[in-house]
């Protein structure tokens, strides 16, 4: 065999390989990312889910392959609200889940019929079948996530409840708000404000942390020196759809405010 | 010489083979629309819900860009009342628009109320950026063209989050979206009902229309529960419609968990904090999709008045609206502690199970986008109002060729009620006076 004859086959190869690689590349399959509340002990009355998809999905026909399994490994039929929208994020990265809201809801015909799909003291395991991404690739794998169920949560968050770390001045330190309990991780993203005694807006970025207990936000500037306010919209809600002005499922005349989304502010110094 | 000439044609050959699958799938992937001419100007960026308003405007639900269109549609009456017979409508309108039936999301459809044309709100694929079309079938030519949304006559609105102070609150963050679930016109106004994918609120916003940039918006809806009298929570209205009851304009909403709930227009107003009155229970482990008002003919030829509601989970609900108008006079589902009962006289199931889209087309029928359950495919027909159901849909004995209708009333009836069907559903060569000849 000639060098010539030798070069071209090398050539080839390559070329396949490369060809070949290229294919695997485009080969990367989604993935579930997380889901949550992140806990995996979770109250009766669970109204919400979010499950994070590592590419952007296809917006429909979802919900048939999103299961609740009881103890039995049976599904728990009617558990998710099979809605005519799926509520996907603008990134179609994002899902929320909703617990069929008639039976978590007190004194509907459903709740009186059927009960709560969740039972305190029973374990569960959400399950995510291979759904489809955009490009019609499915999941790499089914995903479960297993977890716990406790009493209902009849607290409404409590502001008073809540522990602020002032960072130092003159530093990039994060400013953290720990919660007594979860709260709802979208809530928490929009609904909290900083701001300076003039109302203006500190910019920065916001984590969650802490299986949805704590709160980080950390300035694209340096922290002033003095005082400062955390604004907290009343709509603020944990997973089980209390907010500020009460229970999600309440009582005739049982929120604080008749209006709904006021303002709460928490006043803190940064010295 | 030979040798490398050999490897030369090898190399070729194993580069072909290699990148065959690419080339070929990129050969089949066509842009949609790519052989309508000028079809970005019938583009838009989002389209899930359509609502006829005065003078033939149409508009347009963007929850993509949280906008709603206004454009006037120029429409031709027509003469007689025209079904719609397009079986397999998905992979009709994705041939049109080169794309492969299970990328065409039918989001919308409503009936022109002049030329009955039906409008579709349709997404072109599944992508992030993937854009959307309103398809206009015409029943009578089954020809299908594309709205100009962007045209100079149309105008548009931004849903504005509720409350100046909220503006602070509600970040523009990827993970928070508002979909649009329903749209409204009633005097003067567009009612805008929408969904969160994180708060549970029930979200109102009334907009002037023609468009001058003001906006109201609720502040809150507490609804009844219907079994125990003392509880109530906020919720998200599905769909909704306006209609009198005794006299008073009234918006009759169902919720994501099936209450009826009616609340006085007059106090859907800016910060209103409103308390609905629940008239019903439609059932639950279900989500309701379209709700309309039809009027059915009875045998003796009286005229009901009905409102009719269709549900994703389960059969639509049908009622007479005078039971809709005693519940909503009555004190609601609040002051009955019993739960035996649904809330109204006379709830009645009727066929419409997988139907997608329901509008009233004309005084005699319906038109539908379904989910044929034996193709798979998306359907655009037509139903006679009153029977909700396509005879061609069913074998039955009427069908066998040595069949004969009873010689009586109730014969002739069915007879009658049978050829005028089968005409309507596209098959005259199956009536009984074609049979008799052949």
């Amino acid at each position: 065999m000639n060098k010539g004859l030798i070069f071209i086959i090398f050539l080839s190869f390559s070329f396949v390989f490369s060809c070949e690689y290229s294919k695997v590349k485009e080969e990367i399959l989604p993935e579930v990312m997380a889901v949550f509340p992140s806990s995996d002990t979770l109250p009766e009355n669970l109204l919400r889910m979010y499950v994070h998809f590592s590419k952007p999905m296809k917006t429909l026909g979802n919900l048939e392959n999103i299961k609740l399994i009881n103890e039995q490994g049976q599904e728990v039929p009617g558990a998710i609200f099979n809605n005519v929208y799926e509520l996907w994020d603008k990134e179609q990265k994002g899902l929320t889940l909703i617990f069929d809201p008639s039976r978590v809801k007190t004194g509907l015909i459903a709740h009186e019929e059927r009960g709560r799909a969740l039972q305190a003291g029973k374990k569960y395991k959400l399950f995510i079948g291979r759904l489809e991404d955009v490009e019609g690739k499915r999941l790499k794998e089914v995903y479960t996530k297993s977890f716990y169920i406790t009493e209902e949560d009849r607290l409404p968050p409590n502001t008073a409840q809540w522990t602020i770390k002032a960072p130092k001045a003159k530093s990039q330190s994060p400013l953290i708000v720990q919660f007594p309990e979860m709260l709802d991780r979208l809530s928490l993203l929009q609904r909290l404000q900083v701001t300076d005694t003039n109302k203006q807006a500190i910019q920065g970025e916001v984590s969650i942390t802490n299986q949805e207990r704590e709160w980080r936000f950390v300035p694209t500037k340096k922290w002033s020196k003095g005082e400062h306010i955390l604004y907290v919209h009343g709509r603020l809600e944990d997973p089980c759809g209390n907010n500020l002005n009460g229970l999600f499922d309440h009582k005739i005349g049982g929120l604080k405010n008749e209006r709904e989304g006021e303002l709460e502010s928490i006043r803190f110094k940064i010295q | 010489m030979n040798n490398i000439r050999l490897s030369a044609i090898l190399f070729v050959f194993l580069i072909l083979s290699a990148c065959n699958q690419k080339i070929s799938e990129t050969a089949t992937a066509k842009t949609p629309g790519s052989s309508i001419a000028n079809f970005d100007k019938y583009q838009i960026a989002g389209a899930t819900v359509l609502a006829f308003g005065p003078d033939n405007v149409l508009f347009i639900g963007n929850s993509k860009e949280a906008k709603i269109h206004a454009v006037k549609t120029v429409a031709t009456a027509l003469p007689n009342p025209v079904p719609f017979n397009m079986e397999s409508f998905d992979a009709i309108l994705s041939k049109k628009l080169d794309m492969q039936p299970r990328d065409v999301i039918v989001h919308d459809m409503k009936i022109h109320p002049v030329s009955q044309e039906a409008y579709m709100a349709i997404k072109l694929g599944h992508q992030v950026d993937a854009k959307s079309v309103i398809a206009i079938v015409n029943p009578a030519t089954t020809d299908i063209r594309f709205l100009e949304v962007n045209q100079s006559n149309s105008t548009s609105t931004s849903i504005k989050n509720p409350a100046s102070s909220e503006l602070l609150f509600w970040k523009e963050t990827p993970a928070s979206a508002l979909t649009i679930t329903d749209i409204d016109y009633h005097e003067g106004h567009i009612y805008v009902a929408g969904l969160s994918n994180s708060e549970f609120a029930s979200s109102l916003r009334k907009i002037k229309f023609p468009f001058d940039n003001s906006q109201e918006s609720v502040n809150s809806i507490e609804i009844y529960h219907a079994v125990h009298t003392q509880n109530e929570t906020r919720a998200p209205i599905r769909t909704m419609l306006f209609d009198e009851i005794n006299g008073e304009s009234t918006l009759l909403a169902s919720y994501t968990c099936t209450p009826l709930v009616t609340i006085p227009a007059e106090e859907i107003r800016e910060g209103a904090s409103i308390k609905g009155k629940t008239i019903a229970e439609l059932g639950y482990g279900n989500t309701p999709i379209d709700m309309l008002v039809v009027n059915t003919q009875g045998f003796d030829g009286s005229i009901t008045k009905n409102l009719l509601v269709t549900n994703k989970n389960r059969g639509g609900t049908m009622v007479p609206f005078a039971s809709v108008q005693a519940g909503a006079n009555g004190k609601g589902m609040a002051g009955q502690q019993a739960m035996f009962a649904m809330g109204l006289e006379g709830i009645n199931e009727i066929p419409t199970a997988n139907v997608m889209q329901i509008d009233v087309q004309n005084q005699q029928m319906l038109g539908i986008v379904r989910r044929n359950i034996e193709t798979g495919d998306i359907d655009l027909v037509s139903e006679l109002t009153g029977t909700f159901l396509r005879l061609s849909d069913f074998i039955s004995e009427y069908d066998f060729p040595d069949y004969r209708y009873p010689q009586n009333q109730m014969g002739e009836g069915v007879k009658q009620y049978h050829d005028m069907v089968k005409q309507m559903e596209g098959y005259p060569d199956l009536t009984s006076k074609k049979r008799e000849r052949n």
